[in-house]
């Protein structure tokens, strides 16, 4: 017997047997994926898209704003603390595992999953929302958006993570009209003109039109796309991380802010599988609690937090996304005085509900 | 009749590989005859390699990149098994150090990740000998062109040439890695003889 052999040995201890459903079920969806036409373009206006990364062309979308206002102040929250937390004497008690598995009973872990190919889970996906029906453009679509903000729940309170903000919205599926109800009850920056339904004003309207009219020198397909998201950085001399981040951010924003047509969600997942140091993972759980897939845009030293774009498992339709610094997410400790002090940030933000209704206003 | 034989379109079973690759440039679905035939195969590899989990995305993406590449498969050539192996091998690249760590834990601690989903836990062959531990730290030391010519061979049961066909080189360079790369193994086995290893 010599080193080969011992090889070939190794190797026997894995038994031949015909391919797992899971290749297989794989290797189906993306043959058939692979057998459809070429993927077309987008025929509705690209409003935030174009709002979110043309130099000098104002975010007029009154329900993203909100919620990109509320991140910067989480993470300064979570920096402050952990800033605080690394102050702290030495003979700080540091709890992360009793206490912070008690934390991530309450909140998903969000580096939990299966790790899988992003190609491969941008086929199967983008395979099965086209199989979905377009929203015609006129059709005013509900949505129920939670964005649920951690510092993680005290391991001593054992409470759950309760959302932190919840806004019921009508947006038109062509982008060309959209209304917010109250967040939490109230009304968010002066955004919204008057009750929970009110209208956006005119001149944000006239803005993002505006926008609509540069269309026409968009690329046509995914690789071009997140080369020309990524290309957006208003930085004059963008790292390849800054770059990556934008296109990242960029298409994320898209799935999150817009009610897109099946084409054009395929080819933005599409898209973020080709953003340069993106991995995907199965088994994961959203904040909600449902199961679903990710495109994770991993923590590194050009990057400060890990961004998470959720889908379902099933549907393949967005469900949310979430951000999260440190790794574990964040853990508990105890400080010099007694108290509990936590670390890190973790913010998620899920579309939890979403139908078509007559005229906004209404619910389903 | 096994599940596995009733799949089998029975006009591709005895047809060869280029002739179901040439069949399903006009009848796509031809090309799953080409997956239930090497499928398991490519699996067992990709297992041995990196673990059930990420195996199944391997084997899948394999034949999707080879169902997408068909046009351009070489007729001439009658067994597709080099050029699935191929994709397999360049797809596993991408993973090289997870397939580092996972040889370097078996080398560390003796517990074969990989085969533990398969092994009953009161087999004593969980935890692997001395000459699978040293095997295994020198696989995790053999640069990637090395590992995977030899690997192809070892465990794809290639030949030399299938071996060269797979990865793009002249034959003369894959005899050189293997040599190089047995010798490399030999050394890190040392005063081990592989025949004393009955445990394994």
């Amino acid at each position: 017997m010599d080193e080969m052999t011992l090889l070939a040995s190794m190797r026997s201890e894995i038994p031949f047997a015909p391919p797992s459903q899971e290749a297989e079920r794989l290797f189906r969806a993306g043959q058939a994926e692979t057998g459809r036409p070429e993927r077309v373009r987008p025929t509705r206006p690209w409003i935030s898209l174009l709002t979110g990364v043309l130099p000098g062309v104002v975010d007029t979308r009154g329900r993203s704003r909100w919620w990109r206002l509320a991140v910067p102040g989480l993470l300064a929250i979570g920096l402050t603390a952990a800033l605080v937390a690394l102050l702290l004497p030495q003979g700080a008690a540091r709890v992360s595992s009793g206490a912070g598995t008690a934390a991530r009973q309450a909140t998903p872990d969000p580096a939990a999953g299966t790790t899988m190919s992003a190609q491969l889970l941008a086929d199967i996906a983008g395979q099965a929302v086209l199989a979905q029906q377009p929203v015609k453009p006129e059709q005013w679509v509900y949505q129920k958006v939670e964005t649920y903000s951690a510092l993680p729940p005290n391991p001593l309170s054992h409470r759950t993570v309760k959302p932190a903000q919840v806004q019921n919205q009508w947006v038109m599926a062509d982008g060309a009209d959209e209304q917010w109800g109250p967040v939490n009850g109230h009304l968010m920056g002066g955004l919204v003109l008057a009750g929970p339904a009110a209208k956006v004003d005119e001149q944000a309207l006239a803005s993002a039109a505006e926008a609509y009219s540069k269309l026409g020198s968009l690329p046509k397909n995914p690789a071009a796309l997140e080369a020309y998201f990524a290309h957006q950085a208003r930085e004059h001399h963008p790292t390849q991380a800054a770059l990556a981040e934008n296109a990242y951010s960029t298409i994320q924003n898209m799935l999150s802010s817009e009610v897109l047509p099946p084409s054009l969600t395929a080819e933005l997942y599409h898209a973020l599988a080709d953003v340069p140091g993106v991995v995907a993972k199965k088994n994961v759980t959203d904040v909600a609690g449902r199961p679903g897939v990710e495109f994770i845009l991993p923590q590194h030293p050009g990057l400060n937090t890990n961004l998470g774009t959720i889908l379902s498992a099933t549907t393949y339709q967005y469900l949310g996304q979430v951000t999260w610094a440190g790794n574990p997410p964040y853990v508990w400790e105890k400080t010099a005085g007694g108290g509990w002090r936590a670390t890190g940030d973790y913010i998620a933000q899920v579309l939890l509900d979403q139908a078509l209704v007559p005229a906004p206003g209404k619910l389903p | 009749m096994t599940a596995e034989s009733k799949r089998v379109d029975p006009d591709a079973a005895s047809a060869s590989d280029a002739e179901v690759i040439r069949l399903s440039l006009s009848t796509p679905e031809r090309f799953e005859a080409l997956f239930y035939r090497h499928a398991p195969h490519i699996q067992r590899y990709a297992v041995r390699r990196l673990g059930a989990d990420a195996a199944d995305d391997i084997v899948a993406e394999t034949f999707l990149l080879a169902f997408r590449q068909r046009a351009s498969y070489d007729p001439a050539r009658e067994d597709a098994r080099p050029w699935l192996y191929g994709i397999a091998t360049n797809l596993i690249g991408r993973h090289h150090r997870q397939e580092a760590r996972l040889y370097r834990a078996l080398a560390r601690t003796g517990a074969d990740a990989v085969t533990a989903p398969f092994t009953d836990q009161s087999d004593d062959r969980v935890t692997a000998g001395a000459a699978s531990r040293r095997l295994a730290a020198a696989l995790a030391g053999l640069s990637a062109a090395y590992r995977d010519t030899l690997l192809l061979v070892a465990w794809g049961d290639l030949s030399y040439e299938e071996a060269a066909d797979a990865l793009g080189v002249p034959t003369g360079t894959v005899r050189s890695r293997i040599n190089r790369a047995r010798a490399a193994l030999r050394r890190k086995l040392g005063d081990l003889a592989p025949t004393r290893t009955g445990e394994i």
